[in-house]
């Protein structure tokens, strides 16, 4: 309790409520725009979270992620066009109520959808997140080794249409991850160390430089195939009635908890993401609909029904995402993968141990969580009628100013020293570009944040299991808990190639 | 031909393995100091396996993941890849020379040429002219609502040190609060006079382009000023301007 | 044409505050106002380095009025925080928290370290213990020894990063008992700490503080300073003569000190020196010593350098027959 208390004070500040406000209002604006995601959103907040307390950045932060989450539905209700991927399964009901006059419910709805998905998963973050930490006590650098590389893996096969695109992008980022010093033995590890050891590159890539350029910048340059096209207009439509009636809801519990465990669940397994667990609610909701003997209304003929579902999900993802985040430190999502980044140059590095000596700031994380749900709650509704406006601000604008914060938060990071600052706009830079060519021709981007994130942890423990078993690599197959995890890396690279096999046969 | 039909990008990705094979030898092997007992892997292990499953992986990709037929890739129209080119000149120009010139300049000057370029979907001669002008004002005008913000600032400051005024009305926060006022102040007012002048219906869009940038310039960089700088205490290169 | 007029007013007035603070921007005097004094911190956050100059910056924020802030910048042993200060200006702005970690990170060349620092003032010393967790078999040192050389290699002897001081110490400790341990580096004091814990390490070089924050579950073996601790709670722990192997030269401690960029102005070093003064004196900065332990040393400017002279003296030695010594 006293531990609680202190985690209490930490957030329980005005600065705290004012950046999560922020962060709230920015996160939904964020989320409403199209083009810009919530993982964008959470990169271009890290240098001014780094300036903060550990548990208030980490709040603006979480504010930024469940605001964007959530305001991904206005455009897709009022538009048909998904703020960012979160929203692509509210897309089909939404419109559909707007064309019948029920605009207004159906972006209330969305919000209470929202709100009831993020705090169902925070409680399944809150519950679950300590037994697995505590379950790490028991990992080594041997088992560390190969929990990294499951992280890896994983991610690798299941973003992106093609594993070995996946492989080579979580290889790329873990290759840029072992530039500058070498972490284990403090030894500089770059060619020509006389000239180069005094420049910023023997401290490497920075990651929060790298996250901006993969998720700002490219974004910057992928929109310019937009510049041409007609401005969206949004219809003049009515906003009434926003109130979805409690008796709906309570009608609607079994939409709801399936939503629920399918969101929290898809977002704790690493990798996977929203996206996915939308579609898999939806459909889940149209199963509970049918078998319902029409007590409620069949999704996807544009119902109340078809919005709550993939956004109670949607939402759910924040929280089950957090799930592996805090507790091994390896993220479900890319947002989540920025938020560790965010933790680890505060020098927090989740994991046990996080929870072991800073049990404190856990339960500080697990507030903030609790407040961004409720901020952004309020403030969406608050601004229901708003917020539709913001969509006709042209990309044209926004555009420009996203390069020069992307820009501005690589150098903000190095804060006092102007040399390094300038360096980590070339990295944001570079990165960007590199991300455009990415994302351009299908290369997926999240299994480069793995690497950049774990391949420290992977190369760091790696060496340190060997040489403890004075030098046996053989080490890894000694020990239950490494093979499986071994067993569990080499299913997720052969059963998606197997499964492609099997559908390239038939076709 | 090899080459024909193929994405460029797992071409680059071999390149870049083998370059990154030859950093890694040339890193050496950055072996732990003072292991009398040996078995540390070395630092040079774990790249090398990497640089050659990169270059594996490359090839695989190379032979097997060609275009769909049935999907065009998408091409770049002449203005956006006039923009696309702009931005990166621009971009690179602005990590270069932000040192030289400063934050606020270099800052609002890139900011207002893009956000121009942007507005006005593409690069085009007819608009040079305005561009020009909007360069100069926009110049002028960041300066002076930068000065009169460091001159609130610093009179504050001064005047607290002094104890001319009450030490909470001299604490950073409170002088960061009322630098904020000031300059909104002068922002709204140079907004509210000038933006009728400025609309499209009385000066065309080329002109509102402008007048649209200059202010979305002149807004951001005061404002990303007042945060970084002031509240965060990042050191923002100064330049040519010194105060 | 009225509003032409207030703008074309608004632009001279403007154009009036610009010259006013071209002309006018005279000298505040060390510390500016408008700027906050950072301390790198080579060290993860909650480490027992990180601690110290958290309480000491909290001391100086309230004894100057000055913003002060702790950063921490980690990375080869000590070397990044160090290369990050040495980078930075020569201002007074960027102080190190220094100390014997970046003794030790100097001479195995990992960074230009104090040949590029100035001297501002010297803190405290924080023991070394050498511990295990107390469900293992070793009583005494001597039993850890024995078994140690009774089968050279098996025994795993961790330290918290190679550029630190454990790092030197715990080669120093493996050099004078016939290289019978595998030394190997943690990431961090906090990372070594698990280890020993999880049982992944066996024996491990702990600052004083590490140890005394986890006595339940560690068995303290050997104290490296020359005294006794001070701490009530470990005062029966013996000093390595008193295990029985006197005459072992290791570094038997962690010493904490503020340095900045070598060129910094007199009258800047003169005040953060004269601020950390006031910050150590300061009632809650002693108790937070007296708390853990550590054994307070201050001194400031010349009389620091002085000080220091003999810390480097004793260094060399080790670090030269460990084979570290790349000055």
């Amino acid at each position: 309790m006293d531990i609680f208390l202190e985690g209490l004070s930490q957030v329980a500040n005005i600065s705290t409520v004012l950046w999560m406000s922020i962060g709230s209002v920015l996160g939904i604006l964020l989320g409403a725009l199209p083009g810009l995601t919530a993982t964008m959103g959470v990169a271009l907040m890290m240098p001014i979270s780094f300036q903060l307390p550990a548990a208030t950045g980490i709040g603006l932060l979480l504010a930024v992620y469940c605001g964007a989450v959530s305001g991904a539905s206005i455009p897709a209700i009022l538009l048909g066009i998904p703020g960012n991927p979160n929203a692509i399964a509210t897309v089909e009901d939404g419109l559909l109520m707007t064309k019948r006059g029920l605009a207004g419910q159906a972006l209330g709805g969305a919000v209470v959808a929202s709100f009831i998905g993020g705090i169902g998963s925070l409680i399944c973050l809150v519950l679950f997140s300590p037994l697995i930490a505590k379950m790490t006590l028991a990992f080594g650098p041997a088992e560390k080794t190969t929990l990294a590389l499951v992280g890896l893996v994983v991610i690798a096969s299941v973003s992106g249409d093609n594993i070995w695109k996946g492989l080579l992008m979580g290889a790329l980022g873990m290759g840029l991850a072992f530039l500058g010093t070498d972490p284990y033995s403090a030894q500089l590890r770059i060619p020509f160390a006389r000239y180069l050891a005094t420049t910023p590159l023997a401290k490497g890539i920075d990651l929060t430089s790298a996250l901006i350029g993969l998720f700002g910048i490219s974004q910057v340059f992928l929109e310019m195939r937009r510049i041409n096209l007609p401005a969206q207009k949004v219809p003049e439509v009515k906003i009434d009635n926003i109130f979805p009636s409690f008796r709906k809801i309570l009608g609607m519990w079994k939409i709801i908890l399936s939503s629920l465990g399918i969101g929290t669940l898809i977002g704790a397994i690493p990798g996977t993401g929203a996206s996915i667990a939308v579609f898999m609610a939806h459909n889940s909701a149209k199963a509970i609909a049918a078998n319902s003997k029409g007590k409620l209304d069949m999704p996807g003929t544009g119902v109340i029904e078809g919005v709550f579902a993939p956004e109670v999900a949607n939402n759910a993802v924040t929280g089950g995402a957090l799930i592996p985040a805090l507790a091994l430190g390896i993220p479900g999502d890319a947002a989540t993968a920025v938020l560790i980044g965010a933790l680890m140059i505060k020098g927090v590095t989740p994991g046990f141990h996080l929870f072991s000596t800073n049990m404190a700031l856990v339960y500080a994380i697990f507030i903030t969580m609790f407040i961004a749900n409720v901020f952004m709650a309020v403030f969406q509704l608050a601004g229901v009628r708003i917020y539709p406006k913001v969509l006709n601000v042209p990309p044209q604008i926004l555009m420009p100013i996203i390069l020069i914060l992307s820009f501005i938060g690589a150098y903000a990071i190095a804060g006092q020293a102007t040399g390094v600052a300038i360096y980590n706009m070339g990295i944001a830079l570079v990165m960007g570009l590199v991300g455009y060519f990415l994302k351009r021709d299908g290369y997926p981007i999240a299994p480069i944040v793995l690497g950049l994130i774990l391949g420290g942890m992977f190369e760091e423990n790696f060496r340190r299991a060997v040489k403890l078993a004075g030098g046996n690599y053989l080490v890894f197959f000694t020990k239950p808990i490494c093979l499986l995890f071994i067993a569990f890396s080499i299913l997720s690279v052969v059963l998606p190639i197997i499964a492609r096999r099997r559908r390239g046969g038939k076709a | 031909m090899l080459f024909q039909n193929r994405k460029p990008l797992p071409v680059v990705f071999m390149i870049l393995a083998v370059l990154y094979f030859v950093y890694v030898v040339g890193s050496g092997s950055s072996q732990m100091i003072g292991d009398e007992l040996g078995g540390d892997p070395g630092g040079m292990l774990l790249p090398m396996v990497l640089s050659i499953f990169m270059f594996i992986a490359s090839v695989y990709l190379f032979i097997t993941d060609r275009p769909a037929a049935d999907r065009k890739p998408v091409r770049l129209g002449k203005e956006e890849r006039q923009l696309f080119l702009l931005t990166i000149v621009v971009a690179i120009g602005y990590v270069f020379l932000s040192r030289l010139l400063g934050f606020i300049l270099s800052t609002s000057l890139v900011l207002f040429s893009l956000s121009f370029a942007n507005l006005r979907a593409g690069l085009f001669r007819k608009d040079c002219k305005v561009w020009l002008v909007g360069l100069v004002s926009t110049t002028v005008l960041i300066l002076g609502v930068y000065s009169a913000g460091r001159v609130t600032t610093r009179s504050l400051l001064m005047a607290g040190r002094q104890g001319a005024i009450p030490a909470w009305l001299g604490s950073t926060g409170m002088v960061v609060f009322l630098t904020l006022l000031v300059v909104s102040a002068l922002i709204v007012m140079l907004l509210v006079l000038t933006r009728t002048r400025f609309s499209v219906e009385h000066s065309g869009a080329a002109v509102h382009s402008m007048w649209l940038s200059a202010m979305v310039s002149i807004i951001s960089v005061e404002f990303l000023y007042l945060v970084f700088r002031q509240m965060f205490y990042v050191e923002l290169v100064k330049g040519l301007i010194t105060w | 044409m009225k509003k032409t007029a207030i703008a074309l007013l608004m632009v001279g007035l403007m154009l009036v505050t610009t010259l006013i603070s071209a002309g006018g921007t005279q000298e505040l005097g060390f510390p500016d106002p408008e700027k906050s004094i950072t301390i790198v911190v080579p060290h993860a956050a909650g480490g027992s380095t990180d601690l110290i100059f958290r309480a000491l910056a909290e001391e100086m924020k309230k004894a100057s009025g000055t913003n002060f802030i702790v950063t921490n910048i980690t990375g080869a042993g000590s070397a990044t925080g160090t290369n990050e200060v040495i980078n930075g200006a020569a201002d007074g702005y960027m102080l190190l928290g220094a100390g014997t970690h970046t003794t030790a990170a100097t001479m195995q060349g990992l960074t230009a370290g104090y040949l590029e620092l100035d001297y501002v003032a010297a803190l405290n010393w924080d023991p070394f213990i050498i511990a295990v967790r107390n469900d293992k078999p070793w009583k005494t040192l001597a039993d850890l020894i024995n078994d140690a050389k009774s089968r050279p290699g098996k025994i795993s002897l961790g330290n918290a990063g190679m550029g630190g001081a454990t790092g030197v110490a715990s080669v120093g400790i493996n050099l004078a008992f016939s290289k019978s341990f595998n030394v190997t580096p943690f990431n961090g004091g906090a990372d070594l700490i698990a280890s020993v814990l999880g049982g992944h390490c066996d024996v491990g070089v702990f600052s004083q503080s590490e140890v005394v924050a986890n006595q339940a579950s560690f068995r303290p073996l050997a104290i490296l300073t020359d005294a006794h601790s001070t701490l009530a709670s470990l005062a029966s722990v013996p000093t390595l003569s008193e295990a029985g192997y006197p005459g072992i030269t290791i570094p038997g401690g962690s010493f904490r000190s503020i340095m900045v960029k070598k060129g910094t102005p007199e009258a800047a070093k003169k005040w953060l020196a004269d601020t950390a003064e006031k910050a150590f004196n300061s009632a809650a900065f002693q108790k937070f010593m007296k708390d853990n332990g550590l054994i307070p040393v201050f001194s400031k400017l010349a009389e620091f350098k002085a000080y220091d002279a003999t810390i480097i003296a004793d260094y060399v030695p080790i670090l030269k027959e460990a084979g570290l010594y790349k000055l």
